[in-house]
């Protein structure tokens, strides 16, 4: 059972940011295969000074998968941040026409 | 194909447009709640050629029934758990 999370939201715009990491992590935690995708605003927590915590943490958990709207990362003021890093493997920057084909291959999606 | 469902307006939540953005051809919009405020002809614009419905009731409640663009289709609680059978994943947009 694939279930596929959809993170929309800024880290501090409200609390559903923090409630959507917990989400995840517990979902993963519980051995289902997770994948992340963030989308708009939601790239925003992958961005900045923690972005490597939110990575080792989502790998921790044993998220599988982690895309990221390669058109939302190109409108951040400091896309090099994101860019520059050294990212994991599991991290892929997609296209809004790959977005569509992750979520229909995705058994379940759950979006914050 | 995808059933995505809106229960948010255009004008205060940006759900619409993100799902708009990515949806395909051939997925399934389903409008609910506050979401059928965007199914009034001024307020949507069917760019992806998506099928798209609307739940009767909430249109009601909302008294734009008889106001809303007329590619859009009208379902009641029975044809939402039909399409939500249907398609697969679903999406809800918050």
């Amino acid at each position: 059972m694939s279930v596929l999370f959809i993170h929309r939201q800024a880290p501090y715009n409200n609390k559903l940011s923090e409630q959507a990491m917990v989400a995840i992590s517990g979902c993963a935690l519980f051995g289902q295969p997770v994948s992340v995708l963030f989308l708009n605003q939601g790239v925003q927590n992958v961005v900045g000074p923690h972005c490597n915590t939110v990575f080792n943490n989502l790998q921790l958990y044993g998220v599988e998968k982690i895309y990221i709207q390669k058109t939302a990362a190109s409108k951040l003021d400091q896309p090099k941040n994101l860019i520059t890093n050294k990212l994991p493997n599991c991290i892929r920057f997609i296209g809004d026409s790959q977005i569509s084909d992750v979520i229909n291959n995705a058994q379940h999606v759950i979006s914050f | 194909m995808a059933l995505h469902i809106i229960n948010h307006p255009r004008s205060t939540h940006t759900a619409i447009d993100d799902c708009l953005a990515i949806a395909r051809k051939g997925d399934v919009l389903l409008l609910i709640e506050d979401g059928v405020l965007s199914a009034q002809s001024l307020h949507f614009k069917n760019e992806n050629k998506l099928k798209v419905f609307a739940l009767k009731e909430d249109l009601l409640r909302r008294d734009i029934l008889n106001n809303i663009n007329k590619d859009i289709n009208i379902v009641d609680y029975s044809g939402f758990v039909e399409l939500c059978v249907l398609n697969n994943p679903t999406v809800s947009w918050f």
